[in-house]
């Protein structure tokens, strides 16, 4: 029997009631029914709707049912793809009214803004981020010589396209990273106090989190998630704050706690200042990473990297928190929303990823105010490929496998062509290698050049990043 | 057998097994639901190379995968930080949740990327053996024993030593 213990805190964290319930089954009862009637329906519905179709294309003017732009997209659904369409098709008419139809936007301005633009091609959504409220929409669009990246926002509630809050237009040619990223550190605030809160008049269910130093965790179940509120040494209450329903992970720091919101992945710092009271700050940590890792992670020098998209530097100044925002004052080419940042040791790895690109960059923290790209030389080794596994830092499914003397090449299932195969294995394969490049050769013709980039990781030649567990010697 | 027979006899187990990749009760349900229809009426036709369980949980899995890697699922929802999962209604005692040292185990489980959390499940959950996991992902023994070694890394802080399945220890670590 395997570890019970494993399958008894799955069933916890699933529920241990039952998930099949009659009404479940009734579903599939009721969607095998429909299922049935509709493959009578189904020829009817055609019939009629080519009959509808053959009446609106005879009698109807044609320029009412296409527009003359087109869209390249599956991340769209059909009726939103429609008005980013209608959007494009307006302004390659110049057609104001058909504009204020699908845009809450000053039509002049934007048919100006966007003239110099060639709508006549297919163009591409190179990404889409979804929010609550909106999809943020990048198109990339082109002048004839440069490329362009478009920033524009289809608003949920109105279904229409609005103009970006941020920048309109971003160049789309080389993406470069910066030099260097100024930084700008300032006091973070203070955790606020409850100061009549009654944790005995409290109804709901919650548990406590004792400290070593005497302070209590309580965290209350409420309608929103699990309520933290930090009862400090000193008897204080202090709001830590909502973030999810989730349980919690801590740890006493020598001048506060660290409490982690295991299912957000938000953490909290609070520090005690000199003058008596608590300054706090949440983060996020990166989504890949259980949170031992985090932990583990952690800097001996007082320097806290957090966040993926809203990143941020946490330290210790004159005895204060602080922190700085590492987008604030970088001049990035791209979109922010573009840019995440990882830790690599004492290195901070700025990442750029638009879902045709991906590229990343190290930078060091020099002084207090700015991070600097490192210069770094790296040279490739016929034994960094020798029984090795590098993993593609974007897509984990896809990986170069070396093993005696041969290579396996594993695709993710969206990259497996019409063959079908989603495994290559090339053998004898011989690596020579200049400077930070590897030239490698096999049976049957086989070639590959890829690239050192630093201590985990490999290029190939399409600017895929792959990195493996360890250090590259 | 009928076809509500048929769904009470595997909707369970697969309802469990889509849950904890797609980490969402509607979602889950909407899988499984299109998985007993197709395989209710695909019977006749299920030729045997494997058990069908195996054939049940690589549907259920294949399409649990087609949720996490549609547009709906993949693009960022920057300002959403708080994650609901296993929506659906609850009874008033349900709601009263006591977080034992299980349940964070097991949260921390459902928090593990993918790859290590299916292989988890698959092996501790489910209780498939080493090989037919390999199978059922279509990828080799290795493969599994190597995700089964850096999932049991990353919840380690929560287990003790020598709680880990002596058999596995001796013979898959590598």
């Amino acid at each position: 029997m395997k570890n019970s213990r494993i399958k008894q805190a799955i069933d916890e964290a699933i529920g241990k009631d039952p998930l099949l319930n009659e009404a479940f089954v009734e579903k599939v009862l009721t969607k095998k029914k429909t299922r049935k009637s509709l493959q009578w329906v189904q020829p009817v519905i055609v019939l009629c709707t080519m009959l509808v179709l053959g009446f609106a294309l005879y009698f109807l003017p044609a320029e009412n049912i296409q527009t003359a732009v087109e869209v390249e997209t599956s991340l769209l659904t059909e009726e939103q793809r429609g008005v980013v369409e209608k959007y494009f098709d307006a302004i390659s008419k110049q057609d104001t009214k058909a504009l204020q139809k699908v845009a809450n936007v000053n039509a002049e301005t934007v048919l100006k803004e966007y003239s110099i633009f060639d709508l006549e091609q297919p163009f591409e959504i190179v990404k889409t981020i979804d929010e609550e409220q909106r999809i943020l929409l990048y198109i990339k669009l082109t002048t004839g010589e440069l490329d362009y990246l478009n920033e524009i926002q289809f608003v949920k509630a109105t279904g229409k396209i609005e103009l970006s809050e941020q920048q309109l237009f971003y160049s789309y040619d080389d993406i470069e990273f910066p030099r260097s990223i100024d930084l700008e550190f300032r006091s973070v605030e203070y955790a606020p106090e409850m100061l009549n809160f009654d944790l005995k008049s409290q109804r709901q269910a919650y548990e406590k989190e004792l400290f070593v130093d005497g302070a209590i965790l309580h965290q209350l179940k409420d309608e929103e998630g699990t309520w933290r509120v930090m009862e400090t040494v000193e008897g204080e209450f202090l709001d830590v704050g909502i973030f999810s329903d989730g349980p919690s992970t801590t740890t006493v720091r020598p001048d506060g706690y660290l409490i982690i919101d295991d299912k957000a992945s938000i953490v909290t710092r609070l520090y005690k200042h000199s003058n008596g009271n608590y300054q706090i700050v949440h983060g996020d940590f990166q989504e890949d990473r259980g949170i031992n890792s985090y932990m583990q992670d952690f800097h001996d020098e007082p320097f806290y990297f957090w966040g993926v998209h809203e990143a941020k530097i946490v330290t210790f100044l004159d005895g204060e928190l602080v922190s700085a925002n590492i987008f604030e004052h970088a001049k990035l080419d791209g979109p922010s929303a573009f840019y995440s940042v990882d830790t690599r040791g004492s290195m901070v790895l700025l990442k750029y990823d638009d879902n045709y690109a991906q590229k990343s960059n190290y930078y060091l923290m020099e002084g207090f105010d700015q991070l600097s790209t490192t210069e770094i030389h790296y040279d490739a080794k016929e034994s960094h490929l020798q029984n090795n596994v590098f993993i593609n830092r974007q897509n984990y499914y896809n990986q170069f496998e070396f093993y005696g003397n041969n290579l396996k090449i594993k695709l993710a299932p969206e990259d497996v062509g019409i063959d079908g195969k989603s495994e290559m294995i090339y053998t004898n394969i011989k690596v020579r290698v200049e400077e930070k490049k590897y030239f490698l050769t096999g049976d049957d013709g086989f070639t590959l050049q890829l690239t050192r980039k630093d201590d985990r990781t490999i290029v190939d030649e399409l600017g895929n990043e792959y990195y493996t567990d360890s250090k590259l010697e | 057998m009928q076809l509500d027979q048929f769904v009470r006899m595997h909707g369970e187990e697969l309802l469990r097994l889509a849950i904890t990749y797609v980490k969402n009760t509607q979602v889950a349900e909407d899988i499984v639901q299109d998985v007993l229809l197709k395989a209710f009426e695909q019977q006749q036709q299920f030729r045997g190379e494997s058990t069908y369980r195996t054939y049940l949980y690589r549907m259920t899995i294949n399409r649990s995968y087609d949720y996490l890697r549609s547009w709906s699922y993949k693009n960022t929802v920057l300002t959403n930080k708080i994650q609901k999962i296993f929506q659906g209604t609850k009874s008033a005692e349900q709601q009263v949740i006591e977080l034992t040292e299980n349940a964070r185990l097991g949260h921390a489980i459902l928090q593990l990327p993918i790859k290590y959390r299916e292989t988890i499940i698959l092996y501790y959950y489910k209780e498939f053996n080493i090989e037919e996991i390999a199978q059922l992902l279509n990828t080799s023994s290795n493969t599994v024993k190597t995700r089964l070694r850096r999932g049991r890394e990353k919840l380690k802080f929560i287990l003790e030593e020598g709680e880990w399945d002596e058999e596995f220890s001796h013979k898959a670590s590598h």
